[in-house]
């Protein structure tokens, strides 16, 4: 099996992602995978201390730095039986702007490791570094919870993703220049939206519109919905893929649900995992459905991908 | 990308609009009418930071005129009529209130029929068929009760919205000599709706909206509002049924709710 990298982002601090991370690196374990979990909070990465594991002496910048070139050396084990961490817990500012090549070879390092899942955990923010490693991932997951705040940050954060998407993508296509002009924020075209740059694309024909075509193809996040209160509030799920599709022109998908539920609070401060101890609770069982959801989403693409090489041959 | 992006200009009449039968009854409307706040408020919320705002204004509009057409007895018969006949003409209005005449005799018909007959059930069936029966003719008095209660609030109500244009215009114009600009809050709203002597109760039957929200729109207590669109929602019925500027209403109104935070 390909290994696999699921990277959890959002934009907004606070709501959830290294939960959500965290324990579904345990429960992918747990099912008998090999699973190292990254933590890319560079600058608030604490991941370390929640899996009990204390102060790390190494972690990425030693990598980045070649100090450790190696970075199967910057594995730390856990308690817990097919769970490695990397941590970033070291690691401040000055990484926090590393050059694209180094992002590359990070990520690259990362696909050679001996595991079948690497899961990271994005730090807050939609700054250029947490959307490129958005964006290496096979599987892109996105935490909201239904406050106004996470829901602008979710959306900015999948603009700034899908932007950044495709100027990265856009130098095979010979498209940089024209794309970074329309990327401007003083662009001539009145482009603010990637609906309407998705139009203004197709409407220039040719190259072009096959090009947004295949990004809008690859371009697929998937948001889970976090601290759900209410049916009302879990209707706001599938109201964001809607919208999404409206006024982006953007396929995003609801993986799934989490309810809010006091006790996840209560397992951070206690530093224990619920997914480590409490496998029949509520939170686990929901986050069980969303492992599942994503383990089938990660199929079909694959099938999808695969299709789509051979038709390429 | 969707159908309905490549044609926006299909007209959805009011059913449609509240998605609900032809022969829907007040009661039906009225949940409609909160089901499409309930959708428009959601939508807002999951779209927030992409919406634009006159969007969802706009909406509104179309739904609180839907409903409150509907809702209307008089104005509900005569939209009906204009969507059979497909548009409405002066001429063709002795011809309207012809049919609107056989209308109300059928269903005064109908209801004679569902009286039920107790020597024509046969004994066994009788009970459980006569108890959905009587239950049947319950609901349906209800119906023509308040029917005709309402057709009566409407008349009565537009009877004052006539005459009380006169003492309404004195008032405006006092604002006027006073050099102020009227700009429309709750104290204005109560002092019109004073004006022309209805009630909060006349006010909650004619709107189906319940009195404590129409009082909090008059006294500006906006946490009685969970949100936004609910206020406009029910300010829309409640200035439609006063006959105000809409939009200058609710320009006015939103703003002093948006100060308020």
């Amino acid at each position: 099996m390909k290994k696999k990298i699921w990277a959890i982002g959002g934009g907004k601090g606070g709501v959830g992602k290294s939960y959500v991370a965290g324990n579904l690196g345990i429960l992918l374990a747990q099912k008998g995978h090999n699973v190292v979990l990254a933590d890319l909070d560079l600058g608030g990465a604490n991941l370390h201390t929640w899996l009990g594991v204390s102060n790390p002496i190494k972690g990425i910048t030693e990598f980045i730095e070649r100090d450790i070139p190696d970075i199967k050396k910057l594995l730390i084990p856990t308690d817990m039986s097919g769970l490695r961490l990397i941590s970033g817990a070291k690691d401040g500012v000055e990484i926090a702007n590393m050059k694209h090549t180094q992002k590359r070879r990070f990520v690259t390092a990362l696909r050679q490791l001996d595991a079948d899942y690497i899961v990271i955990d994005l730090g807050a923010g939609t700054a250029y570094n947490t959307v490129d490693f958005f964006l290496l991932a096979d599987s892109q997951i996105i935490i909201v919870i239904p406050e106004p705040t996470s829901i602008e940050n979710a959306y900015r954060f999948l603009k700034n993703s899908f932007y950044r998407q495709i100027l990265h993508n856009s130098e095979k296509f010979r498209m940089k220049s024209t794309i970074k002009n329309i990327l401007r924020k003083d662009n001539p075209f009145n482009i603010n939206t990637p609906k309407q740059l998705i139009a203004y694309m197709n409407q220039l024909g040719g190259n072009a519109a096959v090009f947004i075509e295949e990004q809008q193809q690859l371009f697929m996040p998937s948001i889970i919905l976090n601290q759900v209160r209410s049916e009302k509030e879990k209707k706001i799920g599938v109201a964001m893929e809607k919208a999404c599709l409206k006024y982006f022109n953007l396929n995003v998908k609801i993986s799934g649900y989490l309810d809010f539920d006091e006790t996840v609070r209560q397992s951070v401060i206690d530093r224990e995992p619920l997914a480590k101890n409490s496998l029949e609770s509520v939170p686990v069982q929901q986050l069980s459905i969303i492992c599942e959801k994503l383990l089938q989403e990660e199929k079909e693409r694959t099938k999808k991908n695969n299709l789509l090489s051979q038709l390429a041959l | 990308m969707t159908s309905q992006a490549n044609n926006p200009q299909v007209e959805e009449n009011y059913y449609q609009i509240l998605e609900v039968q032809k022969t829907a009854s007040l009661v039906e409307i009225r949940n409609a009418y909160e089901g499409k706040l309930e959708e428009t408020q959601l939508e807002a919320f999951a779209a927030y930071s992409l919406l634009p705002e006159d969007e969802t204004e706009e909406k509104l509009l179309h739904f609180s005129q839907a409903f409150m057409t509907l809702a209307n007895p008089i104005a509900r018969a005569k939209y009906d009529d204009e969507l059979q006949q497909g548009t409405v003409s002066v001429e063709m209005q002795p011809v309207t209130k012809k049919e609107h005449l056989t209308k109300i005799k059928k269903s005064v018909r109908v209801k004679t029929k569902t009286v039920p007959l107790p020597p024509l059930i046969p004994p066994k069936k009788a009970k459980a068929e006569k108890e959905i029966e009587i239950k049947k003719s319950v609901i349906r008095n209800i119906v023509e009760e308040t029917h005709a209660e309402r057709l009566g609030n409407y008349q009565k109500l537009s009877a004052k919205n006539e005459l009380a244009e006169e003492s309404l215009e004195e008032f405006y114009s006092t604002f006027k000599t006073h050099g102020g600009k009227l700009s429309y809050n709750g104290t204005i709203l109560q002092q019109i709706r004073k004006i022309k002597s209805v009630s909060l109760e006349e006010l909650a039957q004619i709107t189906c909206i319940r009195k404590t929200y129409l009082r909090a729109i008059e006294d500006e207590n906006f946490s009685k509002f969970t949100s936004e669109i609910y206020l406009k929602g029910y300010l829309l019925c409640y200035v439609e049924a006063l006959q105000l500027p809409k939009e200058q209403v609710l320009t006015d109104y939103v703003l002093l709710y948006k100060n308020s935070f």
